[in-house]
């Protein structure tokens, strides 16, 4: 019998030794979510620039839609739609994400077909569904025969206004939308009182429970793929099995239903959820995260707290974009 | 007069044709721009090399977060996006297999960042199931216990393996849970809670699957040779940039003949006015001069990035080596203190016993009945204690584990010892000691192939010289020989030899050894024989230019089949 209970307890050591030393190398490297740099290189005239394009509705076919329409850049940078619509009215298939911290992400859209801002842009623009411009020469000239931009083009790019200077600008003008000093970001940097204990306890589920493998880095998420349903069938939550994600991109049978991870940045600013915006509360995404990517249950009382460190992650908005 | 003017004019106009030619073809910008592709592809290395370090750190658990990771990838695709259309364009059209190299190079890494993002969303499913699934299993074995004992050791079985398999990573286990885990789900009428085994089983499968999967996308995007593609377009786009560049050089040089052989007709006539031009001449030299420094310390500085980026391909390969060697002693000393704790248990209890007799002799001598079956309970204990041979497995499980500590302080003193950070400086360096740093650090890889090391050295040898890089000369070299022997095993004799003038250090390895081909080339840099994924073709070019720094010589001696000898000399005056 002593020999058994014994064994019993060595399989046991031998895991907290694992344990042990997986969390002493975790203590090692830094805290798995970072603070949100202050500000990310770029030039402040082209990125002036890029704000009026933002805002302008000549970006759209029928002059009915500008980025803003989707990305209201005072409330948190998104529409709070299910999908969002482009010109005529359209409904989209996926929703919308927020423009603010997009330029911390590593990949563009849902399915992280578009590598670059820029790209995104280019591709958006003469999207039949989103602004349905026909081309780009289109749009160049549409804008060229309005306002001033040529004049501004020449003088801040030092040519004449290209479709490749107006998508650059926009891009330019993006990469300033930031939110850093976040309390949590505060916290990481050192001060203890910047988040209630609260949130510290959420904190520590957010990392015990495994929600910080796929949601870390500065934007708690955005620099990954991650397929859902890992640890339970998607399908049987109704309307998640149809999107296949990046299948579409790749064509590799595992890349079904799956997506780039989203930042949880402005999570608790920008509901509806999910790529499909199906969910409508934070508390019904946390349900079915820890069902079907976690494969654990989760006390409510945990998630309550996870929730209280959610609120602690988004900081300020940008002063041009209220 | 007429004669002369009309030459003079001739001598201007020609100098003018001459010079406008000279300056629309200035070699300088060409050679910028060639700097420019060069650049691009050092950096290219560099992430790459990167790349593959900070895969080996998130799949061990030393790197918490994806953000480095993913920037990685994305200057990978940016600096290749810039190569493409940088100088190296032009060549494209004309020399096919340029073209066809630098396809391979993107399709490479392509190929590398696919599978670098698959990887990463294994590897994060996989770390929370390998940290939440053996815990569970523990708890569940515990709740069966009293139950069932047959099936609470399926439960053993596949816990264990689960454990074994996260330590060690071997197949067996991985086969047993692949064999078992088909059986969870028949225990589920034995729990009044089915949600907790219904967890684990979900999380056993997810184990099992991720693992695999995981490593696999690892290995994979470890093996493609983007460095050696990388190496070979860069030994083609030199080639082409060089016999450009000599076509140039030539014709200039002709047409600078032809006017010199025109200018000195003319300086028959005007010998004094041609101290102008000469002047103007001279300053061209010195011009020239000038750009060829420049240029030498260009190259001078990305070799020096390279030999970084050698240094850290090899640390990504040694890490997880080393995290493995300090993570299996670790596991059985942390196991043994535990059961030593638990026996100080047992010998507690037997003192408590003991003290209770004493207090029941104090207080009541004549009741011996009561005193005689206390005393009878203590024996009794003592006995069993005995039985189970508790004081010796107690002093071999301590044994055991103060072997473990100083397995693993050793490992960190070596480590320590054997980087010295970079020290520029130079010291007395003890070979031997050295040999021995270095042998401790290649002992995992040593291992791999049964290689038996002969020592052939015991006397101290002194050298005066930067000890971290002679370490990674002999690091280089032992690897290589360790590498050569095949896996069936072989031997290993190093030997400190010291000569009149100089002291010798000599590697025989019973390796496959080399064929004159590979011999003629093994100092040259990108050079490799090793598979796909393992070798940077810098290790030994490197370790010939730290010999060289050392005023030493390396002598290589082989065929192919019979092994190799390497022979290490430096000079006397180095030694005392």
């Amino acid at each position: 019998m002593l020999g058994v209970t014994l064994f019993l307890r060595q399989t046991y050591k031998i895991g907290l030794s694992i344990g042990c030393f997986l969390m002493s190398q975790a203590a090692l490297s830094a805290e798995p979510i970072l603070p949100i740099p202050s500000s990310l290189p770029h030039d402040p005239d082209k990125a002036a620039l890029g704000k009026l394009l933002f805002s302008d509705v000549r970006l759209s076919k029928d002059n009915s839609l500008s980025c803003e329409s989707c990305h209201f850049l005072d409330r948190a940078g998104v529409d709070f739609l299910d999908q969002s619509r482009g010109v005529n009215g359209q409904l989209n298939k996926r929703n919308s994400p927020t423009v603010y911290n997009s330029a911390l992400n590593f990949r563009q859209l849902w399915d992280g077909r578009i590598d670059s801002l820029d790209d995104q842009v280019r591709v958006v623009v003469k999207n039949p569904k989103v602004m349905g411009m026909d081309s780009w020469e289109e749009t160049t000239q549409k804008l060229k025969e309005t306002d001033n931009y040529a004049e501004q083009f020449q003088n801040i790019y030092g040519r004449p206004i290209n479709s490749q200077d107006i998508q650059h600008a926009i891009a330019e003008y993006e990469r300033t939308l930031l939110t850093p000093n976040s309390p949590f970001d505060r916290y990481l940097k050192g001060d203890a009182n910047a988040i209630n204990q609260q949130a510290k306890l959420g904190y520590q589920y957010f990392k015990s429970y495994g929600c910080v493998s796929c949601h870390q880095g500065a934007n708690v998420g955005g620099n990954l793929f991650q397929k859902v349903g890992v640890l339970k069938d998607i399908n049987l939550l109704k309307g998640f099995g149809t999107d296949m994600g990046r299948f579409a991109v790749t064509g590799n049978e595992w890349d079904k239903r799956v997506f780039k991870v989203p930042s949880l940045r402005l999570a608790v600013l920008t509901p509806p959820y999910f790529h499909n915006g199906s969910v409508r509360t934070l508390r019904e995404a946390i349900d079915i995260m820890t069902e079907f990517q976690l494969g654990r249950q989760v006390p409510d009382a945990h998630k309550d707290a996870i929730i209280e460190f959610l609120k602690t992650l988004p900081g300020d908005l940008p002063k041009g974009g209220k | 007069m007429k004669i002369n003017v009309l030459l003079l004019s001739l001598l201007l106009i020609t100098g003018i044709a001459l010079g406008i030619f000279y300056h629309k073809n200035a070699e300088d910008s060409a050679h910028e721009n060639y700097m420019v592709s060069v650049n691009l592809m050092n950096q290219l290395k560099q992430t790459d090399a990167g790349l593959n370090v900070l895969l080996l750190k998130s799949r061990y658990g030393l790197q918490a977060d994806y953000d480095e990771l993913a920037k990685k990838s994305v200057l990978l695709s940016d600096s290749f996006a810039k190569l493409k259309k940088s100088n190296m364009a032009r060549y494209l059209d004309t020399d096919i297999s340029l073209a066809d190299a630098l396809r391979e190079y993107e399709e490479q890494i392509n190929l590398k960042i696919d599978l670098v993002e698959s990887f990463k969303s294994h590897n994060a499913v996989l770390r929370n199931s390998i940290k939440y699934a053996p815990p569970l299993g523990d708890q569940l074995i515990s709740t069966l216990e009293n139950k069932s004992e047959s099936d609470a050791s399926l439960l053993k079985k596949i816990n264990q393996a689960l454990y074994r398999w996260s330590l060690y990573g071997d197949k067996e286990q991985a086969d047993i849970i692949q064999d078992n885990v088909r059986k969870i789900l028949d225990l589920l009428p034995l729990f009044s809670n089915e949600i907790p085994l219904l967890e684990y089983n979900s999380h056993v499968i997810a184990v099992v699957d991720e693992q695999e999967q995981t490593q696999n996308y690892l290995q994979n995007a470890l093996a493609i040779d983007s460095e050696k593609t990388l190496s070979k377009l860069d030994g083609l786009y030199t080639e082409n940039y060089l016999s450009s560049s000599a076509n140039d050089g030539q014709l200039r040089s002709y047409a600078i003949i032809a006017y010199g052989l025109l200018a000195l007709l003319v300086a028959f006539y005007f010998a004094m006015k041609l101290r102008g031009s000469y002047t103007q001449l001279e300053d061209k030299v010195k011009d020239r001069t000038q750009q060829i420094n420049s240029a030498y310390k260009e190259v001078k500085e990305s070799q020096e990035q390279l030999i970084q980026s050698e240094k850290m391909a090899s640390l990504g390969q040694m890490v997880a080596g080393i995290a493995h060697e300090i993570n299996t002693p670790l596991g059985y000393v942390n196991n043994n203190v535990s059961i030593v704790n638990n026996l100080f248990i047992s010998m507690d209890t037997l003192m408590k016993g003991l003290s209770r007799v004493y207090g029941e002799a104090v207080k009541k001598p004549n009741n011996k009945e009561a005193l005689s079956k206390q005393v009878v309970q203590v024996l009794r204990q003592y006995h069993r204690m005995e039985q189970d041979d508790i004081v010796n497995e107690a002093k071999e499980l301590l044994d055991d584990s103060s072997h473990g500590l100083n397995d693993i302080s050793e490992l960190v003193k070596n480590l320590r010892s054997f980087s010295r950070l970079d020290r520029q400086l130079i010291e007395r360096f003890d070979i031997c000691e050295g040999l021995d740093n270095t042998l401790k650090i290649a002992s995992s890889i040593l291992k791999q192939s049964n290689v038996s090391v002969i020592k052939d050295y015991n006397e101290d040898v002194f050298l005066e010289c930067n000890p971290s890089k002679l370490n990674q000369v002999f690091l280089n070299i032992i690897t290589n020989a360790a590498q050569a022997i095949p896996e069936t095993g072989g031997q290993l004799t190093i030997s400190v030899k010291k000569m009149d003038d100089t002291v010798n250090i000599i590697f025989i390895d019973t390796g496959e050894g080399m064929d004159e081909e590979t011999r003629a080339k093994i100092f040259d840099p990108f050079f490799t024989t090793k598979p796909i994924g393992e070798g940077t073709g810098l290790g030994m070019s490197i370790s010939y230019k730290i010999v060289k720094e050392h005023r030493g010589q390396v002598e290589v001696q082989s065929e192919k089949g019979e092994g190799a000898t390497i022979t290490l000399s430096f000079p006397y005056q180095n030694v005392e």
